[in-house]
């Protein structure tokens, strides 16, 4: 009915009839509200809600006094009359309902007073569950003769005056032989007769209801008890609970926690994700595009934007796996095609050793990382098809030369920057490879998952699963699942970021507030998120060009300086300023070092939003790219293709609704990032004085990146071919 | 020893990259406006993908031959655009209002309807570009003329060109969003407080509730409207 409202063809009627408009305004006013509100909406949409959320996000303020009060004061029978009394007439003055009709967005606005206006009235008619009745039921018909009295005057008004009362529908043109005095009286008929009958049955059915002496009429006192938010909520807060009283259901909830989601439980899926050769299969797709990248990026047109090299792994791959991060989990390790080449080199059979000792953590990597940053910044790789190709040639065969001598899965370990990024982003992926039940493990003596067994290896990354705790280091191979006897893993469902504020003691990695290696890997993450998003804009890009040019400087120092002045310096300073700030105005006594780790990790939600927010900004606006590369490609191969002309499909968003895109990503990581930081806060300041101490010098750091990342996202991307004229 | 060995030899590595690399610094790349064959010609039309009205914007041309797919680097590149529907090319000066639309080309080319992409102003070498501004925002449309000797073609396509004024007026409801989620937030974890020292002050009360009968005195008291 709504949708019939304001969405269907009524709605581009009702700027030409009158009578078409007062359609559109009965049903916002007199059937779509009582509809919803026999709906009783706010018990399903309490259910809907995640039960954690429900009882701890919601609960508090619909147990609010002050809230109640608010509610009853806003539900109050007299209220309620008087606001639909006062909208109605407010909204059928000439002057009000002309603006409206001129205005698309005061139309927006009527429409919205009449449908808000027209659910507080029906309320106390329909008084939806768990609402409490205010009057007594006698009353309800008296409530709804009034409102009809005022209906009938004002459509009165309408269909008797000789004279038009908004002249919009003198100047419209006449449709099906009306004139518009004649569509004003079918208007005020069409108010009079269906909008009063509106009025009228419920008043009589309930009449009858409350005259009938067989019907069994709840008492106002048990109704007052029974049906309020605070028991539905109650409901929400203990399953077992409904069984008392009024709340008895013909199926008691179990008391067990519900079944956690778990992606290798749903069909096809699972199944397909279980099977050995379900990740050959994706390496080997991954492999033939690969190849393709490799092949276009050395003999094909060094135009970033007309070749493979150019367009699959800057748009595509980028875009596909931030969004797989963020969706689901770590799924581009899972069908990474460097690991095929890692297991060629495993099955040469020459003398593997041992990892060295002193790369045994992330440092290597971090190095790796910072360099691949620098030189995609200073080396344009996205603009440079054969660059871009001779770095995937040099992936591979660092891949297989690692593992081809080392021992373990040494390279995704200690070598791979594409793995590190993947690791600290999944630190935020709503699907963790899991132990279903933890009492099963705690019987278990063989522990296939780690050691593997004759039919499966176990882990290469020495993850023991039943002390895995969150993404890092898992590269989603599912060998794990595999080996399990028991089949006891699972790719679950769990809370993103949750286990940055528990800090547990992990398999292999320890205790992640300890590892100074993987707090400077994830600092790095973070600002190369805003400082990569940065560079893409010409106020920033501009800086270094400009002062290589007033310098006179011919190296590549402005750009180095300001590329480590954003991911090494800025980082420093910022993190360590305000959390060794906050630690000592709250007074509070943990090593600054650990402080430092466990914030540095919360800012990971807010950085994979910018990640998120850049990439998908390449990915939606040119989706359509590969297209014309395709058609060049296969043009080479002998396809008739290429000689047919292709003018661009147009972005898959328009640029307004991908800055929105962008923003609400943003709001959300920062949301995210804020809210594992208070957690954090907590841990170390049970007081909530210290607590918000600590807090704040770090989450103005918070605040500073997100209004960052806003401001980079409004403006216009550096364009091609501009540094020469400026230089 | 070693491990000091190592380290050291991987910042020294790392070092010599960063300070002998060469100087060039740019953003992400175009998007593919046009991709058409003409005569003897295959032409890629790029440009920045959110041209924004009264910014500058970039146009490069990529010209191959139809047959060969060789790059032709010695053809003549004309840019021609015509404003959107309804507004009328303005000759020169600032953008007053919206019923006239101007694009100005950068110093020292006069003539404003018409302009040369060169190589010299590409970037990338194997391109033609050209930068221009368009004052005015809607679907412009872009007339390539490429010739080499005797040999011209035609290329058109279409230009959105967006209004900057737009942006944070489209953005800004989503930027309210944090402080109000935090300020609820807030309010959550007083409430929270609240209740949590209301049933530590009343031990007997929270036993109570956490029983059948307890549990119907809360529903007896009713919460809410």
């Amino acid at each position: 009915m709504l949708w019939v409202a304001i969405a269907s063809p009524l709605d581009a009627f009702s700027g030409l009839l009158l009578s078409a408009h007062m359609v559109q305004h009965l049903l916002l006013l007199s059937v779509v509200p009582p509809l919803i509100l026999l709906g009783s909406p706010l018990l399903p949409l309490l259910r809907g809600l995640p039960r954690k959320f429900a009882r701890e996000g919601v609960g508090p303020f619909l147990t609010w006094p002050a809230m109640r009060r608010v509610g009853q004061t806003l539900t109050h029978p007299l209220n309620c009359w008087v606001v639909m009394a006062v909208t109605l007439c407010a909204w059928h003055v000439p002057a009000m309902f002309d603006l409206a009709l001129r205005s698309s967005a005061w139309h927006k606005v009527e429409h919205a007073c009449f449908l808000g206006a027209a659910l507080l009235f029906w309320w106390p008619v329909v008084r939806p569950f768990p609402s409490r009745l205010q009057w007594p039921l006698w009353s309800v018909p008296v409530y709804l003769l009034a409102a009809d009295l005022l209906n009938t005057a004002v459509s009165a008004i309408l269909t008797f005056s000789d004279r038009v009362f908004y002249p919009t529908y003198l100047a419209a043109p006449r449709l099906f032989g009306t004139t518009a005095l004649s569509d004003q009286t079918s208007a005020g008929g069409i108010m009079w007769v269906p909008g009063s009958l509106v009025f009228l049955i419920p008043a009589a059915v309930i009449a009858i209801q409350y005259l009938s002496p067989s019907h069994l009429l709840v008492r106002p006192r048990e109704f007052n008890s029974a049906r309020t938010v605070g028991s539905a909520l109650l409901q929400i807060q203990n399953p077992a609970l409904s069984s008392v009283g009024l709340f008895r259901q013909s199926k008691p909830t179990s008391l067990v926690a519900p079944k956690r989601f778990d992606l290798l439980s749903v069909p096809v899926i699972g199944p397909f994700l279980r099977a050995r050769s379900a990740r050959r299969l994706m390496q080997g797709v991954l492999l033939i595009l690969a190849l393709a990248v490799i092949v276009d990026g050395l003999f094909g047109p060094q135009v970033s934007s007309a070749n493979l090299a150019g367009v699959l792994p800057w748009i595509y791959w980028r875009a596909f796996v931030v969004i797989a991060l963020l969706a689901a989990g770590n799924f581009f390790c899972m069908a990474c095609p460097f690991m095929l080449f890692r297991e060629l080199g495993k099955r040469l059979g020459l003398r593997q050793r041992s990892w060295p000792r002193a790369l045994r953590s992330k440092w290597f990597a971090v190095g790796l990382f910072l360099l691949f940053f620098w030189a995609y910044e200073v080396f344009s790789l996205w603009d440079k098809p054969i660059w871009t190709a001779w770095l995937i040639i040099n992936y591979f065969l660092a891949a297989f030369a690692v593992d081809a001598l080392f021992s373990g899965a040494s390279f995704c370990k200690y070598v791979c920057p594409i793995g590190q990024f993947q690791f600290v982003a999944s630190l935020v992926s709503p699907l963790e490879v899991k132990v279903r039940q933890t009492d099963v493990c705690a019987d278990c003596k063989t522990h296939d998952c780690l050691r593997g067994n004759q039919h499966q290896r176990g882990c290469e990354m020495e993850l023991y699963l039943p002390r895995k705790a969150g993404n890092l280091d898992c590269t989603f191979c599912l060998d794990c699942v595999r080996a399990c006897p028991h089949d006891n893993i699972g790719l679950l469902a769990v809370a993103p970021g949750m286990d940055v504020v528990r800090d547990p003691q992990r398999s292999f990695l320890g205790r992640l507030s300890r590892r100074r290696d993987m707090a400077v890997l994830v600092l790095v993450f973070v600002f190369a998120a805003f400082a990569n998003a940065g560079l893409m804009v010409t106020p920033i890009s501009s800086w270094p060009d400009r002062i290589a040019a007033n310098l006179n400087l011919s190296s590549t120092l402005p750009v180095t300086s300001s590329f480590f002045l954003a991911l090494i310096l800025v980082p420093f300073i910022l993190v360590s300023g305000s959390v060794l700030a906050g630690r000592s105005i709250a007074g509070i006594k943990v090593p600054t070092f650990d402080l430092i780790s466990r914030f540095s990790l919360a800012l990971v939600p807010l950085a994979s939003a910018m990640w998120a927010a850049h990439y998908l900004f390449h990915f939606l606006l040119g989706w359509d790219s590969v297209l014309p590369v395709f058609q060049r490609v296969l043009g080479h191969l002998g396809w008739a293709v290429s000689q047919s002309s292709w003018g661009g499909a147009g972005p898959l968003l328009s640029m307004n609704h991908l800055r929105i895109l962008q923003a609400a990503l943003l709001d959300i990581g920062l949301l995210v990032t804020l809210y594992l930081g208070w957690r954090i806060a907590r841990v170390h300041a049970p007081k909530l004085r210290s607590a918000l101490a600590v807090m704040a010098p770090w989450g103005s750091v918070a605040v500073f990146l997100y209004a960052f990342g806003i401001w980079t996202c409004l403006q216009p991307m550096q364009m091609r071919g501009l540094p020469n004229l400026m230089s | 020893m070693k491990r000091t060995s190592i380290r050291v030899q991987i910042c020294i590595a790392t070092a010599s990259l960063i300070l002998f690399g060469p100087r060039d610094t740019k953003g992400d790349g175009g998007v593919i406006r046009l991709r058409g064959t003409q005569g003897p010609f295959s032409v890629t039309l790029f440009s920045s993908p959110d041209v924004v009205a009264g910014g500058l914007a970039d146009v490069s041309v990529l010209i191959q031959g139809r047959e060969s797919g060789q790059v032709i680097l010695d053809a003549d590149v004309s840019l021609t655009l015509s404003p959107p529907d309804g507004l009328a090319m303005k000759q020169s000066g600032g953008l007053c209002g919206l019923p006239t639309a101007a694009m100005r080309l950068p110093d020292g080319i006069n003539n404003p309807a018409s302009v040369r992409a060169t190589r010299e102003q590409a970037s990338n070498k194997l391109l033609y570009a050209a930068p221009v501004e368009l004052d005015a925002p809607g679907d412009w449309v872009l007339h390539v003329v490429v010739s080499r000797g005797s040999d011209t073609a035609r290329f058109d396509c279409l230009l959105p060109v967006t209004l900057e004024s737009g942006k944070l007026t489209g953005v800004w409801p989503y930027v309210w969003l944090p402080p109000l989620a935090a300020a609820a937030f807030a309010v959550n974890q007083w409430l929270r407080r609240q209740s949590l020292q209301k049933r530590t002050s009343q031990p007997a009360v929270a036993q109570a509730s956490a029983t059948h009968g307890g549990t119907r005195d809360v529903l007896r008291r009713g919460i809410g409207p």
